[in-house]
């Protein structure tokens, strides 16, 4: 089965290991993978922001892009999931709905998922907090997903699912109020016990790390890295 | 960045203790609030599904509501006034007081965030009458010449040495900071002014077109002994709390109670119909309602209308990260957290409040939340379209349009977004994607 990866702009000018953590996984659990080269982003920043006059051409290119792809898309962000869903009928655009990549891969392959050798790299104690457009999407199937990691401990995350203080042009904004809900997440990551912290977006990962917060990853390139 | 926004620029002054107070209080409210949501089960979603409903048809029948439920009272015996500014509030709510007593009146109050709204009390005072509020909280508010910071728990910004504190500033005793001593000061120190008062003014937390009947929760008790030992009493609401049917009460009782403070229903529920009739020997020989406006009508007609459904629970409150960082007061505005963001704009003849809307991640915590499922994130982003800068974003769009542009200029925006003060990382880059894409194929 063909799918199309939304590479996102933050892993397109930040990180692109996540991309490629994902178009592994994809591969790996039996996919083909499409990248159509002419992407940038969905739309989101300009949206959020409350300037719908540029969020929308934007976003409408987007949809197009993707649409004429004909198969299905996936990203490795829960925000870019949510605004190809929610956000572009707020717009009046046709819904892409691309799909969570954890949500995809458990959704689609967990037989292909639960059969992989994964690689074994040594204990290793994780707290997990999903993106806040989760909420949107429907409970988040990465912790699933880790339990299938040998090796990998998971340990409970206080107030999990609190936003980590990025909200995009938010954390610009207001560096201080940012700053402080970020060291809300580091107390509760601190008190969990674990070493690692993953998130499923890019955006909550940066800004965290921005905010001091040591071990913080992509649950993607944490997953990916364990590929036999 | 300074002085764009009162939240983030309060957040830089209010003292860790109080932040922590707010934050303490708030997640033990959560906590508490989803052990009831885990208990109602699927119970839970079509509860709130069908006061949503209820909720939707008050507003989108509100004047007719409020007619029906004007005439029942009437019959019932109720002195109904309508009050379009918090002004016109205040002066007949005096004209009702002078027209009780001659004299300078004893006024206690049962909490109501509406008066704290229409600034009732300082109106009163400034006539000389004397106003002694008598829920805890809001008795000690009073004591520091402060305001409540939540609509629910007033002093959730206080420790109890806090309020130990306060009551020995002002002459009280406060030998110990354990709640049932400090609740025990305030009950001796109000029980006089219960027994002297001359007017009870409450607000209401629901009115019903179907029968006349004001609701009124509370768990101390302080509001019921306000407004039925004396004479008098008046009810002051806001004209969006007027719902059609008395049978929808049960379900939106217990979603508030379990919404606000995790109760699976108030200590005290009144139901106010009319005042002591003649075979009865207590309660209030006159009960007056004030319908308060003061811009509801206006938020009716906009954008934002859905924030009045809005049945004051203070969950959104409790959950939102910014509020928590920087507690309710720094909203500037009676109504704080999500809700005061998207109400105060909504109610407001100019831009005052607009800043409020952009202290928000959009993390969707308070729709989560919502007892009536108001779409608080989708309004926060409106009134962000209201007066959005294209200047910002035209650049950005330029890029996103132009994938070659964008390919080129792709390792400069890290760089860029440093300059614009954007606070992602970080670590090291890793591979760039697009390259490891090309070299593979």
């Amino acid at each position: 089965m063909t799918v199309q990866l939304m590479l996102t702009c933050l892993a397109d000018t930040m990180r692109g290991e996540v991309g490629i953590s994902a178009v592994r996984l994809l591969e790996a659990t039996g996919f083909d993978v499409q990248f159509p080269p002419s992407q940038t982003c969905c739309g989101q920043p300009a949206f959020n922001a409350g300037d719908r006059g540029q969020a929308t051409p934007v976003a409408r290119r987007c949809s197009e892009l993707f649409e004429s792809g004909g198969a299905p898309v996936v990203t490795p962000s829960a925000s870019c999931a949510a605004m190809t869903s929610h956000g572009y009928e707020e717009l009046g655009l046709p819904p892409l709905r691309a799909q969570e990549l954890g949500t995809w891969l458990a959704e689609n392959a967990w037989t292909a998922l639960a059969s992989l050798s994964w690689k074994a790299l040594g204990p290793v104690s994780v707290a997990f907090h999903p993106a806040c457009h989760m909420r949107s999407l429907g409970p988040s199937r990465w912790p699933e997903i880790l339990t299938l990691l040998p090796d990998v401990t998971i340990c409970p995350l206080a107030d999990a699912e609190q936003c980590c203080g990025f909200g995009g042009s938010f954390s610009h904004r207001m560096p201080g109020l940012a700053g402080s809900i970020a060291r809300e997440k580091g107390r509760a990551f601190a008190e969990s016990g674990a070493a690692v912290l993953l998130t499923t977006d890019l955006g909550c990962a940066l800004h965290l790390q921005a905010s001091g917060l040591p071990s913080v990853r992509h649950v993607a390139e944490f997953v990916a890295e364990r590929l036999p | 960045m300074n002085g764009e926004n009162r939240i983030a620029d309060f957040q830089n002054s209010v003292p860790p203790a109080v932040v922590d107070s707010v934050r303490s209080a708030s997640r033990a409210k959560v906590v508490s609030r989803l052990r009831q949501v885990k208990a109602a089960g699927d119970d839970w979603s079509a509860a709130r599904q069908r006061a949503a409903l209820v909720r939707q048809d008050s507003i989108d029948h509100l004047p007719e509501l409020l007619s029906a439920f004007e005439a029942k009272a009437i019959g019932n015996g109720l002195i109904v006034h309508r009050a379009a500014t918090a002004e016109s509030a205040c002066e007949q709510v005096a004209a009702i007081i002078r027209a009780a007593t001659p004299h300078s009146a004893l006024v206690v109050k049962g909490k109501s965030m509406v008066t704290e709204e229409i600034h009732l009390n300082k109106a009163l005072q400034r006539k000389g009458h004397e106003v002694v509020e008598t829920d805890l909280g809001e008795f000690v508010v009073q004591l520091d010449g402060d305001t409540p910071s939540h609509i629910v728990t007033p002093i959730i910004h206080k420790s109890r040495a806090d309020v130990a504190k306060t009551y020995l500033a002002h002459g009280l005793p406060a030998d110990s900071t354990e709640p049932e001593a400090l609740a025990a000061t305030a009950r001796e120190h109000l029980r006089e002014k219960f027994r002297r008062a001359d007017v009870g003014i409450s607000g209401a937390n629901f009115l019903v077109a179907e029968t006349g009947q004001i609701v009124i929760v509370e768990n101390e008790g302080n509001n019921r002994l306000s407004t039925t030992a004396p004479d008098v009493h008046i009810v002051v609401a806001g004209i969006e709390k007027v719902i059609r049917h008395a049978a929808d009460l049960p379900n939106l009782l217990r979603l508030l109670a379990r919404s606000a403070t995790g109760q699976p229903i108030t200590v005290y529920t009144h139901l106010v119909q009319a005042p002591r009739a003649r075979n009865e020997l207590d309660g209030p020989r006159r009960v007056h309602v004030v319908l308060v406006d003061n811009g509801r009508t206006r938020a009716l007609a906009g954008p934002y209308r859905e924030i009045l459904k809005c049945i004051r629970c203070g969950a959104c409150l409790n959950v939102c990260p910014v509020t928590r960082a920087a507690t309710g007061h720094a909203y500037g505005h009676v109504y704080s957290g999500p809700l005061g963001a998207v109400f105060a704009h909504a109610v407001a003849p100019d831009n005052e409040f607009t800043d409020l809307a952009h202290a928000s991640t959009l993390c969707g915590a308070c729709e989560e939340v919502c007892p009536v499922a108001i779409p608080i994130p989708a309004l926060l982003e409106r009134i962000r379209a209201e007066s959005s800068d294209s200047a910002e974003w035209r650049a950005w769009r330029l890029l996103a349009e132009r994938d070659q542009l964008w390919r080129a200029t792709r390792s400069l925006l890290p760089m860029a977004a440093g300059a614009a003060g954007v606070s992602l990382a970080a670590g090291p880059r890793g591979r760039d994607f697009r390259r490891w894409w090309r070299d593979r194929s």
